[in-house]
Order: structure tokens, then C-alpha cells, then sequence
């Protein structure tokens, strides 16, 4: 394994790279984790200002594990007396122009049907199907990301596809 | 097994083959899977912009490296510092030149040797300074009073007075320094005396006297200052300045009445018995003398 040129990461030209590289996953992977109403930029404003303030004794290698860690960290500790509740922001589909006021109610009903059925999806289902499917990213991304095999993430975004086939179909 | 495989090669954004996906197409649960891939992206996350965030987390990540910076330089400014002080301390001790003073008091005289193994003997109410650096190259002495010197061989050895400078080459000779008066006695060698601009040199044996700024000079056949055996001799010397020697040598004050100290003095007085000393000097000039404490009154009978 080759050595870490970098020791800690309390170079500043180095912590913004680190910020252009893991923020918006960082954000995306809150988001899609704990839904809308934890508000995912301000945890990663905080997951990076502890790593700054921390940055002695973090090394370069260890930074990714550490925002991740942190942000999921602060996100539960604020959720631990509530109920998680998801809710997902609804967008309006900007490329459907035939609206009959039928298409329109059975598009509705259909997308609280989807938005149900994510909510009973788990956590680790959840982040990953949402990552692949509104991200685009590869297996190979999200693994690195969350970091766990390739395998494990085919297999829960699978399985996420496949329980939201059968929630959404069977209702 | 295979369908499961055509939807995880779908599902990681692989191109399928016309085969694939055909098959793909024909499977139970196809229209669901589109449909639930199309509307994924009305979940979108929020936009997020990296510039504009990386902008706000900047504001706490500045002062972070300030702190940092200006604990160093403080640090830094009192290194430099202490070696300034340690600089400081090492020149006074080891540099410095230090000056050596010796005195006498009034009725006391003292020797003392430089470090060149001269020997110099304080009269009363005299003092020497010297510098022990360097001595060996630079042989300089500065007198105040009345000194008698056995110098060492060596280089050039200067006395300085505030009357002129006595320069000699290993011998021995006295030197006397009072107000008024400034006398040169050599016992041994050459002595070479600079007194306002002009030099005489002296032999063995011979006085160089100033007073009141004249010139005289006289012999001797002393090998020694009589003062150093307890006993201070003149020769044809104006009376005011036996009266003063004899004030530093037994501490007392003397007034006279209607005498004339310009008068010449040929004699001397111990420094062990005031009486006989006062009877030495007052008999001779016919005079009488006497004593309330450390008062004395001269006067005519």
C-alpha cells in the first residue's frame, strides 16, 4: 500500500479539493438517507468545518470515512427523538404536455404510491437505488462511496427495485 | 437467474445487447421497472451548488490557520529573543573590560602587585586604576596621590597623572601627584617624564619637581622613598606642603598664625609619634605648636 503524501489535511488547497470531490455525494447520500426535512446542506457544512477544526489528526485517506461518519452522525443525533417521517419533494415532470385531468390524478396517485413505497424501503436500499437511479452513478461509484463491495450494492439496489415493483403494482 | 442478471447489467447503466434486451422486454415486471426508473428523478435532491458551499465553509475555515500562524511567530519572536539575552550576558561576563581601583585612606599606605609582578606601594590618600586585561601589551596606570613603583621588565610602562606622564622601561621610581605639586624620584634606570609637552628624561638618582608650575630639578641619594620606612623627608621644599603631608599622615587639621608657607623646608618626621614628629617640623622653622583633639595651631612664640 503506498504511503500518504499528506499526513493531515490542514493544507487549505487540499481541504477545498476534498469539499469539490465528496460534497454533493455527501449531500445526496444525507438527502436520500433521511429525506427532506433534515436539511443535508447544513450537515455538510458541519461534517467539514469538524474536519478542519480536526484536521491534525485526520489523514488524507481517512477524510472521506470521517465526513461521512460525521454527517450521519449529527443527522441522527438530531433525529433521535422524532420519527423518521420521509417525504420526498415532488417535481413537476416537465416533458409530459398531454395533461388530461385523468392522466394528471393517476400520475399523482401513482408518485404517493412510489413515495410510500420509498419510505418502506431500507435506509441502505434507499441511498443506493436513488444514487444509481436519479445520479446515474455505476455500481462501482456508489460502492466507493458507501464504501462496500460492488456486490453488496447490486444487491440492494436489486432488492430496492424489486420491493418497489411489488409495493407499487400490488396496491 | 438470467433475468436477474439482465436487470443488474441494466440497473449499472451497461448498454445490453439486441438479445438482452429483448429479453429484458418480454419479463413479467418490465413496464413497472421503467416506470419506476422514470419517475425516480421526481426525488431529486435539492440542487446543490459545490462552489457556492465551498464559499460559505470558508468563513470558518480561515481564522482556523491564523491561529495557527501567529502562535508560531511569537514563538519564533521569543527565540530570538533569548539569544539576544544570552548574547548580552556572555559579553559583560567574558568581555567586559574590568577595571581594578586600589586606594588608600588618610595615615594608611598599602602595596599591592600588578599582574606583571610590579610592585606599587600607595602613600596616604592615594589611589590606582588599571586595567587587568591585556596587561602584558598595554601598561598603563593611572595615579592619583603619591606612589612609589618597582616595575617589572617588559614593554613600555606608563603612569598617568593629571599633572603629566611618567614612561619607563623596567626600574623603579616614585611618583607624588598632589595640588600644585608634582614630583618625580628615580632610584633605578631611566625615567622619562611628560609634563606639558616636554620631555625629560632622568637618570638614577634624580628629582623632577613641579610647583605651582615651576620647573626645578634636584638629586638624591635615596634607593627608596623614605615614606615607605615610616618617614617623610624634604628638601628645600615650600612649608605648606609639609604641612599637608603632615595632615594626611596623622589625620589632623593645622592652622598656622602669621607664618609664611612659602618658606623652604629642609628636614623630615616619622609617621609613628605625633609628638616627635610636630617637634620636627616646627623647631626648626622656630615655631610652637598645640594640640586640642585633631586640632593643631602653629604659630610664633
Amino acid at each position: 500500500m503506498p504511503k500518504d503524501l499528506f499526513d493531515n489535511v490542514c493544507e487549505e488547497k487540499l481541504f477545498s479539493e476534498l469539499f469539490q470531490k465528496h460534497a454533493k455525494n455527501l449531500h445526496d447520500f444525507i438527502y436520500y438517507k433521511y429525506g427532506e426535512h433534515v436539511d443535508a446542506k447544513d450537515k455538510v457544512q458541519e461534517a467539514f468545518i469538524k474536519l478542519w477544526d480536526n484536521c491534525q489528526k485526520i489523514p488524507l485517506q481517512k477524510a472521506k470515512s470521517f465526513l461521512f461518519t460525521v454527517a450521519n452522525n449529527i443527522t441522527l443525533n438530531e433525529l433521535k427523538h422524532n420519527t423518521v417521517k420521509l417525504k420526498y419533494q415532488q417535481i413537476a415532470h416537465p416533458y409530459k404536455t398531454n395533461e388530461n385531468p385523468e392522466f394528471i390524478l393517476e400520475e399523482k396517485e401513482y408518485l404517493q404510491k412510489y413515495q410510500n413505497a420509498l419510505a418502506k424501503l431500507t435506509e441502505a436500499q434507499r441511498v443506493a437505488f436513488l444514487l444509481n437511479r436519479i445520479e446515474g452513478k455505476k455500481h462501482k461509484e456508489i460502492a466507493e462511496i458507501l464504501n462496500i463491495s460492488r456486490k453488496a450494492v447490486e444487491k440492494r439496489i436489486y432488492g430496492a427495485i424489486e420491493k418497489l415493483r411489488k409495493e407499487i403494482d400490488r396496491i | 437467474m438470467k433475468e436477474e442478471e439482465i436487470i443488474h447489467k441494466w440497473l449499472d447503466h451497461e448498454e445490453l445487447t439486441k438479445e438482452e434486451l429483448e429479453a429484458f422486454q418480454h419479463m413479467e415486471g418490465y413496464a413497472s421497472f421503467m416506470k419506476i426508473s422514470e419517475n425516480a428523478r421526481t426525488f431529486k435532491s435539492p440542487t446543490y451548488s459545490i462552489p457556492e458551499e465551498l464559499e460559505k465553509i470558508k468563513a470558518y475555515t480561515k481564522p482556523h490557520k491564523k491561529v495557527s500562524f501567529s502562535t508560531s511567530s511569537i514563538r519564533m519572536i521569543m527565540r530570538i529573543a533569548a539569544i539576544f539575552i544570552l548574547g548580552i550576558g556572555m559579553y559583560f561576563t567574558f568581555f567586559n573590560e574590568s577595571t581594578i581601583t586600589k586606594q588608600t585612606l588618610i595615615s594608611e599606605k598599602a602595596s599591592t602587585t600588578l599582574p606583571d609582578q610590579t610592585m606599587v606601594t600607595l602613600n596616604s590618600l592615594s589611589s590606582v586604576r588599571y586595567k587587568e586585561k591585556d596587561w602584558d601589551e598595554n601598561r598603563k596606570i593611572e595615579l592619583d596621590g603619591e606612589a612609589y613603583f618597582k616595575v617589572a621588565k617588559g614593554k613600555k610602562f606608563d603612569v598617568i597623572t593629571s599633572a603629566g606622564i611618567v614612561r619607563v622601561l623596567g626600574t623603579q621610581f616614585a611618583v607624588k601627584q598632589r595640588k600644585d605639586y608634582f614630583e618625580v624620584i628615580c632610584y633605578e634606570g631611566l625615567v622619562r617624564v611628560l609634563y606639558k609637552n616636554k620631555t625629560s628624561e632622568l637618570p638614577a638618582g634624580s628629582i623632577f619637581r613641579v610647583v605651582k608650575g615651576e620647573v626645578s630639578n634636584s638629586t638624591t641619594s635615596f634607593t627608596k622613598p623614605s615614606w615607605i620606612k615610616n618617614r617623610s623627608v624634604f628638601n628645600s621644599t615650600p612649608y605648606r606642603y609639609i604641612l599637608r603631608e603632615f595632615e594626611r599622615q596623622y589625620n589632623v587639621k593645622i592652622t598656622t598664625k602669621n607664618i609664611d608657607q612659602d618658606k623652604l623646608f629642609t628636614g623630615n618626621f616619622v609617621h609613628s609619634d605625633i609628638q616627635t614628629a610636630l617637634q620636627s617640623i616646627t623647631i626648626p622653622m622656630r615655631l610652637e605648636y598645640k594640640m586640642n583633639d585633631n586640632h593643631v595651631t602653629l604659630y610664633h612664640p
